[in-house]
């Protein structure tokens, strides 16, 4: 009997967690593929304002995401749970599928930006409905003594998402060449997702409500209002803003920072090739992973607060070592070049749009003694640039592997902060009004204080660009994450219980 | 702990404050100082977004001041 109950949380979790997974996926591959997207999308006049762009509008995503909340939270609390995540599902893929058709600006000018924007906001409205509604299916599921351990597996679903996403880009961009990728190729990881989706609705079409939720349906006890129960009374209100100020603000900075502004960091800061960022990336996701787990399973036998807490502390006192460490690995000017290695490759070719005149590729690689290597590809049309130059810093394996520690460490942060919060979230609200209730704080600390990490960062960064020091302090972005998680950390430690195993 | 309670919630309040009039003064400045284009964009949407949250957070400071998370 016991087996048999195990074998059904198992098969929750896997349905759950394979839609989940497939949402953060379409979520994702428009932040991985921002510096193409301000490519495609706007206007190239500046390109610092272009990916400033591409940011706001990657973040608008995530700012829409506490109304996916309210609406989808609302709906999950009157209809149901199932029903409800099949709906988001269905908008997320529509709608990333949408972006992998879009022209580009040079096609149909500012059109373009404006559909990517309207695309994003639906699959953020999607996603702000789906995690809640995945969260408590799986926790309503669970004996109360395992709920940390259960739920963790949906918790690993973000994480893994953007790996997905990571390897189908990697996957595309190595398969077709970098020049097809940047010109047509980032289609495909939008594309695919109507497979992704495809499956993901078969196999959550065979599942059932949630016995809670069933009960209290049968019992004819669901709510009518939840909107007005959740945010209306003042004792689920004030539990709604202790959610939020002594939990989920903190997890979003340090989940955000530790997944996608390091990302954009070594991309954008370090100048590390894309290529090598993506390895990089995939390589300490994989590796921390497994950590959602054992800290899930961890606050099942501890309790959750300590171990959410100790994540915030940790990124409060170690991200500036961690990204001083990182800004230093790819600093040119603390190596010496070796100029016996200095190479430069020329390629001529004709031309792909008029084939009587030829291209030039020229590819200069300048090697350093650590064994880093910077590669500049340049294209010339009959001796004229055509197009800018692609540059990118190849870390020797110490300085990947050594990147690859840093970043890891920053994830597993992310899995301590992350791994126990949907348990600790569920338990705060009773069942009549989980969905909507927890919800909202979930996705304003995700979607606001996390999604708008990269966007405040890279303005706190522009900011510190001075006349004296022209080329900004590269930690002036850390400022923000770490004052809001050091806020959460003292909201968190004096005013949440240690509470678990409560129904 | 009834006094932690007190003392913070003042706390959170006047930090909502600050951050409100701390938002609200750099978006006035760097708007009126003729800011690149994504300024524009950039500010209102912050201010948008975050004063419901700032007010959200005062509420906060607001019960524990009252003592309604003892």
């Amino acid at each position: 009997m016991a087996k048999e109950k195990q074998t059904g949380i198992w098969t929750v979790i896997t349905s759950s967690s394979v839609g989940t997974l497939i949402e953060w996926y379409d979520f994702y591959i428009f932040g991985s593929l921002a510096t193409i997207l301000s490519v495609q999308f706007f206007p190239q006049d500046n390109p610092t304002i272009a990916f400033l762009n591409t940011l706001l509008t990657f973040a608008a995503g995530f700012i829409v995401r506490p109304f996916g909340a309210l609406v989808f939270g609302r709906l999950g609390d009157i209809v149901g749970r199932k029903y409800t995540f099949l709906v988001t599902l269905i908008l997320m893929g529509g709608s990333t599928f949408l972006i992998g058709l879009i022209p580009s600006y040079e096609t149909i000018g500012y059109a373009a930006p404006l559909l990517v924007l309207l695309m994003r906001l639906v699959q953020g409205l999607a996603l702000g409905g789906e995690y809640g509604g995945a969260a408590t299916y799986v926790a309503e599921h669970s004996p109360s003594n395992r709920r940390g351990f259960y739920t963790s597996w949906i918790q690993t679903t973000a994480t893994l998402g953007l790996f997905v996403s990571l390897v189908v880009i990697l996957l595309t961009r190595t398969t077709m060449g970098e020049e097809a990728f940047r010109d047509w190729g980032w289609r495909v990881p939008f594309l695919l997702s109507s497979i992704l989706v495809g499956v993901s609705i078969f196999i959550r079409l065979k599942m059932h409500e949630s016995p809670a939720f069933a009960k209290l349906k049968k019992e004819g006890k669901t709510s009518t209002n939840p909107l007005k129960e959740s945010f209306g009374k003042k004792e689920n209100l004030k539990m709604v803003l202790l959610a939020l100020f002594g939990a989920a603000m903190g997890q979003g900075v340090i989940w955000y920072t530790g997944q996608f502004y390091a990302m954009s960091f070594i991309q954008k800061t370090c100048n590390i090739d894309h290529v090598q960022v993506n390895y990089i990336i995939v390589f300490a996701l994989l590796l921390g992973t497994p950590f959602f787990v054992l800290f899930g399973w961890l606050s099942d036998k501890i309790g959750r607060k300590w171990i959410m807490l100790s994540g915030m502390l940790l990124g409060v006192l170690f991200y500036r070592p961690i990204y001083t460490a990182m800004y230093n690995l790819a600093d040119l000017e603390k190596k010496t070049e070796v100029t016996s290695l200095h190479n430069i490759e020329r390629e001529v070719v004709a031309w792909e749009e008029d084939p009587a005149k030829q291209i030039t590729t020229i590819t200069t690689a300048r090697t350093y003694s650590d064994s880093t290597v910077v590669k500049e590809v340049r294209r010339e049309l009959e001796g004229k640039p055509l197009g800018e130059a692609v540059k990118g810093t190849v870390l020797s394996d110490a300085g990947f592997w050594m990147m690859v520690l840093l970043i890891f460490i920053q994830v597993v942060f992310v899995t301590m902060v992350y791994g126990p919060i949907a348990a600790f979230l569920v338990e705060l609200f009773p069942t009549r009004i989980r969905y909507t209730s927890m919800s909202l704080p979930y996705h304003i600390g995700n979607g606001i204080f996390g999604g708008l990490t990269p966007a405040i960062a890279t303005r706190f960064f522009e900011e510190s660009k001075t006349a004296a020091n022209p080329s900004g302090d590269p930690l002036a972005g850390l400022t923000y994450v770490i004052i809001v998680a050091a806020v959460c950390f003292v909201i968190g430690a004096i005013y949440l219980k240690n509470s678990y195993n409560s129904e | 702990m009834n006094a932690i309670y007190k003392v913070l919630g003042v706390v959170w309040i006047l930090l909502s404050v600050m951050t409100a009039y701390y938002i609200f003064s750099t978006a006035i400045s760097e708007i009126s100082a003729g800011a690149p284009a994504d300024a524009s964009i950039f500010w209102p949407i912050i201010i948008l977004i975050f004063l419901p949250i700032l007010f959200g957070f005062a509420l906060f400071g607001y019960y524990s001041l009252r003592e309604e998370y003892k």
